[in-house]
C-alpha cells in the first residue's frame, strides 16, 4: 500500500510538473549573456570527427563544433527544402532540372584557426564522407542521393544528385559537413578516424574545442568569430560519470547545471527541489517488441511468429498501457505504430488492434494451444514458450519485459525473460539469432527509415535492419510510395497506409515512447528547445550567477 | 636472496603468461565483439564485417594471439576501440590516477588496520572493542560497493562536505593556482581513498588483532614487563614488530584486492582509472584493453606480492627456510 501510495504522489507530482513544461522549455529567454554551463553525462564521446562517429554523446558535441550547410526547421520537414534554415551556406539555388543544387556559403564563415571557410572544404569535406575506407554511415546517405560536388568559386560549390530523391536536400544538408582541407589534407583518408584531429578538432560551429579528458569532461568554448553571431554562453563542460545515477545525483547535488534524461521518481524530487526545475527536451524514441519470423538456426519459418493470427492474438493479450506505466510512469506514451510523434509522417488516428484477452485466448484455442494444467498452453505435448531477449542495460525495457510476462502468462503464454549485455544484444539482433526481443529505435527527423524497418529488401540489403524478416508485398509498395512521394500530403497518406498494414499484421508490439524529461539549474536560461536535438539549441542558452564547483582561495588574479 | 628472488621472478614470468594467455582467450570467448558495441543503428553487419577484417579480428585465434604478442614485444599494446585512441595512451591516463588513488589508500589502510589492530588487541573483552570487532566484521563482510555508495550518500549527498565524483572541480581547476589545484585534487581524494582505505583496513585490523593476541601472551613480554618496562613500551617496542609478520604478507596479498576495490570505488566516485577502463573495455568488448588492462593488473599483483615476500624475509630472517 506504501509503496502504492509513494507511487501515485510521484505521478501526481510529476503530472502537476509537465503541466509547467510549457513554460520552460521556448519561452524563457533571459537575454543575459555569458556564462559557464556544466552538463552532467554518464556516457563519453568516441571521437570528434563527424564522418565516423558513433556514440551519441560525440554527436552532441561535434553538432557544436562543425555547422551544417542549412538546417532542418521547427516543422521537421524532409521533403524539398521548405523550413530549412540557413546555417554555413547563406542561400541556396536549385537548377531548372532539380538535379543539382548550387549552395553559396557564407564567406563570413571561418574556422576555429581562423582560416575562412572555402567551397573547397566542403568538397573535401564531401570526399572523405564518401570515400569507402573512412567507413562513413552519413557518408553512405550521401552517397546513395548524390553523384558528385563540384566547386564554381571560393564560397559556391554544387551537390549533383543521381535521381530525384525527395529527401535529397535533407540527405545532403543534414549529413554532409565541411571540413579544414588546410589541416587534413596530408592525412591519410583511412588514418582520420584515428588521428589527432579526430580527438582535438578544429570547426567552423559556434562554439571551439578546449579540451577533452576521456572519462572525465569534456570543455568547449563560444568562438568570437562565429558568423551568425557569437554564442551567450561562454563555455560548455560535459562532466562525464560512469553512472547515470552518479550523473543525476551531481546536478542534484549542485555540481552540475544540467543533465538530459531523468527517471520519474527524479523528476518530481527535480520539481521539489529549489535550484532545479524540470524540463522537456522532446522524445526520444520508440521500444518494441519484436517477433523473428524466421527460426533463427534453420532460417525456416519460425513455427510461431509467422502465423500472423498468432501475433495478433499475442498483441490483443497485451495491456500495452499497463506495460508503458509501469516501465515510464507519467514520462511516456504508448506509440501509434512504428514511428514518433514527434515526425511529420505520424497519425495519431491509426486503427489500433485491441486489448481483448478473452479474444486472444479464442485464437489460440483455434490454433491448437490448449491449456494444461500449469496453465501453460501446449500443443502436440509442447508447451507455449517464448524467449525474449531484452539488453540488461534498459531499466525501462526489462521493467516492460516483466508486465508483459505476466500478462502472457494469464492467457496461457510462458514469457523466459533473457537478459543480455549490449554487445550481446546488437550480435544476436545482426544475426538474428532470438525469438523475440526488446528492441529500441531511434528515428532520425525522417520516416524514410521505416524501409530500412520493415521492406522486404532490409532483411538483405546492406544497410537494412530488417531483423525479424517480416515481408509483405503491400507494405513493401506502400513504403516505396511513401519514400517517393514528392508532396507531404502524398507521402503522408502512403506512410499512414504502412503504418496500418504494420499495425495490423503485427510483426512487433509497439511499447514504449519515452518523453525525454532533463532537470536545469534555475540560474540557466533556455532558448527555444528544438524537439529532435535538444544539444543544437545551446548556442541560444545563458546562465547566470556562479557556474558550479568550488572557489579557489589561492586562486591567482587574472 | 638473489636465489629466492629469480625463483619468485621466474614464477611471476609463467603466472604472467597464463593470465595474458587466458584473459586473451576469454575475451574472445565473450559474445560479441568491439564493432558490435558500437551505439550506431545505422552501422551494417556488411559495415562490421569490414572494420573486422581491417582490424584482424577475422584471423583465426591463434594467429590473431602470435601477432598481440609480436606487438606486445615491441611494446605495442593495440588500439581501443572504446576509447578511439592507443592503449598505451589510455592506460597512460588511467593508471597514475588509479596508483594515486590507491597508494594512500594501502597507506592508510595498513596504519589504520594496525593502529586500530593493536587497540582492539590490547583492550580485548571490553564492550567497545567487542563493538569495533563487530563493526570491522561487517565492513569486511560487506560487499565494497556497499561500502562505496553508503560513504558516498552519506558524506557527498546528505552532508555535502566533499565532492560527490570526478577528479577535479571541472569549471575551475584550470584557473586555480598549483597550491588550489592540488588541494582540489585531494579534496576530491578524500572520499574514494577513505572508502578504500576502510575496506584495506578493516581486514587488516583483523589479521593483526589476531597476531598480536598470539605475541601478548608471550614470555618475553612478561620478562620486559617484570624489568619495568613501561605497558606502552612492551606494546610498541616488544609486542608489535613481533606481531607485523602476518600484516606484510597480507599487504602483499592486498594488491588483487585492492584492485577488486578500486573497480568498484572508481565506478561509484567516478575516478578515471584502471578499475573503469576495465569495466568499459569488457562491456564494450574492447580485446585490446581487456588484454592490456589484466596484464597491467597481474604485473602489479604480481610484483607486489614479490616485494611482500622479499620484506617478509627481511624482516623474520627464519621465513627464508620456507622458502
Amino acid at each position: 500500500m506504501r509503496h502504492f501510495l509513494t507511487r501515485r504522489l510521484v505521478r501526481r507530482t510529476v503530472a502537476l510538473g509537465l503541466l509547467g513544461l510549457a513554460s520552460v522549455g521556448g519561452c524563457d529567454t533571459g537575454g543575459s549573456r555569458g556564462g559557464t554551463l556544466v552538463i552532467s553525462t554518464a556516457g563519453d564521446a568516441d571521437v570528434l570527427f563527424p564522418p565516423t562517429i558513433r556514440q551519441q554523446q560525440s554527436v552532441e558535441v561535434t553538432d557544436l563544433l562543425f555547422e551544417r550547410l542549412a538546417d532542418i526547421g521547427p516543422d521537421l520537414n524532409t521533403l524539398g527544402d521548405a523550413g530549412w534554415q540557413p546555417r554555413l551556406a547563406q542561400h541556396w539555388v536549385w537548377a531548372a532540372d532539380s538535379m543539382s543544387v548550387t549552395f553559396h556559403l557564407d564567406p563570413r564563415a571561418r574556422w576555429h584557426d581562423g582560416q575562412p571557410v572555402r567551397a573547397s572544404d566542403v568538397r573535401y569535406g564531401y570526399s572523405v564522407y564518401v570515400d569507402s575506407a573512412v567507413r562513413s554511415s552519413d557518408g553512405r546517405d550521401i552517397r546513395e542521393v548524390s553523384d558528385s560536388l563540384t566547386v564554381a568559386d571560393s564560397v559556391t560549390c554544387t551537390v549533383w544528385f543521381r535521381q530525384r530523391n525527395p529527401e535529397r536536400f535533407y540527405r545532403i544538408a543534414q549529413n554532409l559537413r565541411a571540413l579544414p582541407e588546410h589541416l587534413l589534407s596530408g592525412i591519410a583518408r583511412d588514418s582520420l578516424a584515428t588521428s589527432g584531429y579526430a580527438r582535438a578538432p578544429v570547426g567552423n560551429g559556434p562554439f571551439k574545442f578546449v579540451r577533452w579528458d576521456q572519462r572525465q569532461r569534456i570543455e568547449v568554448a563560444a568562438f568570437d568569430g562565429y558568423h551568425l553571431g557569437r554564442p551567450s554562453l561562454d563555455r560548455i563542460i560535459w562532466t562525464i560519470v560512469p553512472e547515470n545515477a552518479t550523473a543525476v545525483q551531481r546536478v542534484f547535488a549542485g555540481e552540475a547545471d544540467f543533465i538530459q534524461m531523468l527517471a520519474p521518481p527524479q523528476v518530481a524530487d527535480a520539481w521539489k527541489h529549489e535550484t532545479l526545475r524540470a524540463v522537456h527536451l522532446g522524445s526520444l524514441g520508440y521500444s518494441h517488441m519484436i517477433f523473428n519470423l524466421r527460426d533463427g538456426p534453420t532460417n525456416r519459418p519460425h513455427p510461431l511468429f509467422s502465423n500472423r493470427e498468432f501475433r495478433r492474438a499475442l498483441t490483443m493479450a497485451t495491456d500495452r498501457q499497463a506495460v508503458m506505466r509501469n516501465a515510464l510512469d507519467s514520462l511516456g506514451y504508448v506509440p501509434y505504430g512504428p514511428f514518433i510523434r514527434e515526425q511529420w509522417s505520424a497519425d495519431t488516428t491509426l486503427r489500433q488492434l485491441p486489448l481483448d484477452r478473452t479474444g486472444a485466448e479464442r485464437i489460440l484455442d483455434s490454433l491448437g494451444w490448449r491449456k494444461g494444467e500449469n496453465g501453460i498452453r501446449q500443443r502436440a505435448g509442447k508447451p507455449l514458450r517464448i524467449s525474449l531477449m531484452v539488453p540488461a542495460s534498459s531499466a525501462a525495457r526489462v521493467a516492460a519485459a516483466l508486465v508483459v510476462q505476466e500478462q502472457w502468462r494469464q492467457i496461457g503464454v510462458q514469457l523466459d525473460i533473457d537478459r543480455v549485455d549490449n554487445p550481446t544484444f546488437g550480435g544476436r539482433m545482426g544475426g538474428r539469432q532470438f525469438e523475440a526481443s526488446m528492441a529500441g529505435v531511434s528515428p532520425q527527423p525522417s520516416p524514410s527509415g521505416l524501409r530500412q524497418n520493415w521492406h522486404t529488401a532490409a532483411i538483405t540489403m546492406s544497410n537494412g535492419l530488417n531483423a525479424g524478416s517480416f515481408s509483405d508485398p503491400l507494405v513493401d509498395a506502400a513504403i516505396d510510395s511513401a519514400v517517393n512521394a514528392t508532396s507531404v500530403a502524398s507521402a503522408r497518406a502512403h506512410y499512414r497506409a504502412a503504418y496500418q498494414m504494420l499495425i495490423d499484421a503485427a510483426p512487433a508490439i509497439w511499447l514504449l515512447e519515452p518523453m525525454r524529461v532533463g532537470a536545469v539549474s534555475r540560474r540557466v536560461n533556455l532558448g527555444t528547445i528544438p524537439r529532435h536535438a535538444w544539444w543544437s539549441s545551446l548556442p541560444t542558452w545563458s546562465a547566470t550567477g556562479t557556474a558550479p564547483g568550488r572557489a579557489d582561495t589561492a586562486a591567482r588574479s587574472p | 636472496m638473489r636465489g629466492f628472488i629469480l625463483a619468485r621472478l621466474s614464477q611471476a614470468v609463467v603466472v604472467v603468461a597464463a593470465v595474458a594467455t587466458l584473459t586473451f582467450g576469454l575475451a574472445r570467448l565473450a559474445p560479441g565483439d568491439p564493432f558490435l558495441a558500437f551505439d550506431d543503428a545505422r552501422l551494417t553487419e556488411q559495415e562490421r564485417a569490414a572494420m573486422r577484417k581491417d582490424w584482424g579480428y577475422d584471423r583465426p585465434i591463434v594467429e590473431q594471439y602470435g601477432r598481440w604478442i609480436g606487438n606486445l614485444a615491441t611494446g605495442d599494446l593495440g588500439w581501443s576501440h572504446s576509447r578511439s585512441r592507443p592503449v598505451s595512451e589510455v592506460l597512460g591516463a588511467a593508471v597514475p590516477n588509479t596508483l594515486l588513488l590507491t597508494l594512500p589508500a594501502v597507506l592508510f589502510g595498513l596504519l589504520g588496520g594496525v593502529a586500530f589492530g593493536t587497540w582492539k588487541a590490547v583492550r580485548r573483552g571490553k564492550l567497545v572493542t567487542r563493538a569495533a570487532d563487530a563493526a570491522t566484521l561487517a565492513f569486511v563482510s560487506v560487499p565494497d560497493f556497499i561500502v562505496a555508495v553508503a560513504v558516498l550518500s552519506i558524506v557527498g549527498i546528505e552532508l555535502r562536505w566533499l565532492p560527490t565524483s570526478g577528479m577535479v572541480d571541472v569549471v575551475n581547476h584550470d584557473s586555480m593556482s598549483l597550491v588550489g589545484r592540488a588541494t582540489d585534487v585531494a579534496t576530491h581524494m578524500i572520499l574514494p581513498v577513505s572508502t578504500l582505505a576502510i575496506i584495506i583496513a578493516a581486514a587488516v585490523s583483523r589479521y593483526h588483532r589476531a597476531a598480536m593476541l598470539g605475541v601478548l601472551q608471550s614470555d618475553h613480554l612478561r620478562t620486559a614487563r617484570a624489568k619495568g618496562a613501561s605497558e606502552r613500551r612492551v606494546i610498541m617496542r616488544h609486542a608489535l614488530p613481533n606481531a607485523l609478520g602476518p600484516v606484510i604478507a597480507i599487504a602483499g596479498l592486498l594488491a588483487p584486492t585492492v584492485f577488486g576495490g578500486a573497480v568498484f570505488v572508481e565506478k561509484v566516485f567516478g575516478w578515471p582509472g584502471m578499475g573503469l577502463t576495465v569495466v568499459d573495455a569488457v562491456t564494450g568488448r574492447d580485446y585490446a584493453l581487456v588484454q592490456a588492462t589484466v596484464l597491467i593488473g597481474t604485473v602489479l599483483v604480481v610484483v607486489s606480492a614479490i616485494v611482500a615476500d622479499i620484506v617478509a624475509v627481511m624482516v623474520n630472517p627464519r621465513t627464508r627456510i620456507d622458502l
